[in-house]
């Protein structure tokens, strides 16, 4: 190998700075790197993520896994004030139907006011004409992504309506069963520490249905 | 989680050559990762922190296995190839080759290799990470790609 293709395949010249010759000679390991990278499997197995999750769980440092929600999925969430949040619901979360029995009339305490005790269906709705299937997950089911959204025409717009109590959740879609997407018209997202960016939805109740809040 | 497992999984199979042997050195990478959670300086880039630790597990896992002669014109196909069209029996092939020669290469190499060519990084972060010169990372990279040619010199 000549000094100049070398020094091309360690970044140290660029393809315009080579002979012809050395050109064909660097595009040909460009084509072996390439082909290197797609060599062996597209991914971990099945189950392995199950997997270590059984095993943090399982941990002898009994007082760390109190933590290993937080180190899979938890994230700082910084709420502001949502103004104008009936948008904010975007396509994610199109309306609230009260849930249980109806809210009583009389005055409640300030905090129940803050944190009413019932829980409302919200109703997820995902664009995805490519999908075969949709479902959401979210902190509410402990992330499994079994709850399904329904596209029954076919016209590609999946939804579903889940039971969630007050409070802020953070949700991801799951395509397929395997691709987490994050909701594009989420008003809010909070990243977790390994870079993936989840949707949040704080629910509090309002008299009759229920409502977005901070 | 879901982010890193795949890359930090492919990387450990083509170092340790061994499904079974990356699935381990991911798993580790995580719980250990989480026991030492603390010790991530920066946050915003755990995942290469994680890659790290994978890293030195390989590194680790390597040490205490005993160096197993991969023929390349030998073995069981990584990848069924049946149903594919010819084209893609024949990319498949290739990569198989590509895939077993690594494994032939030495640890050091296949690890310089790797992170330079495969994982894309410069030789001043292998320099860092690894804790090994950049002069010492060029060698192994050079040599590696040496004998890569030579060992694949049919498919060019």
């Amino acid at each position: 190998m000549n000094e100049s293709l070398k020094a091309y395949l360690d970044g140290e010249i660029g393809l315009e700075e080579l002979t012809p010759e050395s050109r064909r000679g660097a595009e040909a390991w460009e084509a072996l790197f390439s082909e290197a990278r797609s060599a062996g499997s597209a991914g971990a197995p099945v189950g392995l993520e199950s997997q270590i999750m059984d095993e943090l769980r399982a941990s002898p440092t009994a007082p760390w896994s109190r933590l290993v929600d937080w180190w899979v999925h938890s994230h700082t969430v910084r709420v502001r004030p949502l103004i104008g949040l009936a948008a904010a619901a975007s396509v994610a979360t199109l309306f609230f139907l009260p849930f249980g029995p109806a809210r009583p009339s009389e005055p409640t305490g300030a905090a129940t006011a803050l944190v009413p005790e019932e829980a409302v269906y919200v109703q997820f709705v995902l664009e995805a004409p490519d999908a075969t299937s949709v479902a959401v997950a979210g902190d509410f089911n402990e992330w499994a992504p079994e709850i399904d959204l329904a596209d029954p025409d076919g016209d590609g717009i999946w939804s579903g309506r889940v039971r969630l109590t007050p409070g802020v959740h953070k949700y991801m879609f799951v395509l397929n069963g395997t691709d987490w997407i994050t909701d594009p018209h989420a008003e809010r997202y909070v990243e977790d520490r390994f870079g993936n960016r989840n949707a949040v939805l704080a629910i509090t109740g309002g008299a009759g249905a229920g409502s977005l809040a901070p | 989680m879901r982010r890193y497992k795949d890359a930090l999984y492919r990387y450990a199979e083509r170092m340790t050559g061994r499904s079974d042997d990356a699935a381990d050195v991911v798993q580790q990478a995580f719980i250990k990762g989480f026991r030492n959670l603390e010790r991530c300086r920066d946050p915003e880039r755990v995942g290469g922190w994680l890659f790290r630790i994978a890293v030195n597990l390989c590194k680790d896992h390597l040490k205490g296995r005993v160096k197993r002669e991969v023929p390349l014109e030998s073995g069981e196909p990584l990848r069924a190839t049946r149903g594919l069209p010819e084209e893609g029996v024949e990319r498949a092939e290739i990569r198989e080759e590509i895939y077993r020669a690594l494994q032939a290469l030495s640890d050091e190499q296949r690890e310089a290799f790797v992170l330079k060519h495969v994982e894309g990084w410069s030789y001043e972060e292998m320099a860092e990470k690894l804790d090994v010169s950049v002069p010492a990372l060029k060698m192994r990279v050079h040599r590696a790609r040496d004998q890569l040619q030579e060992l694949l010199e049919h498919y060019r």
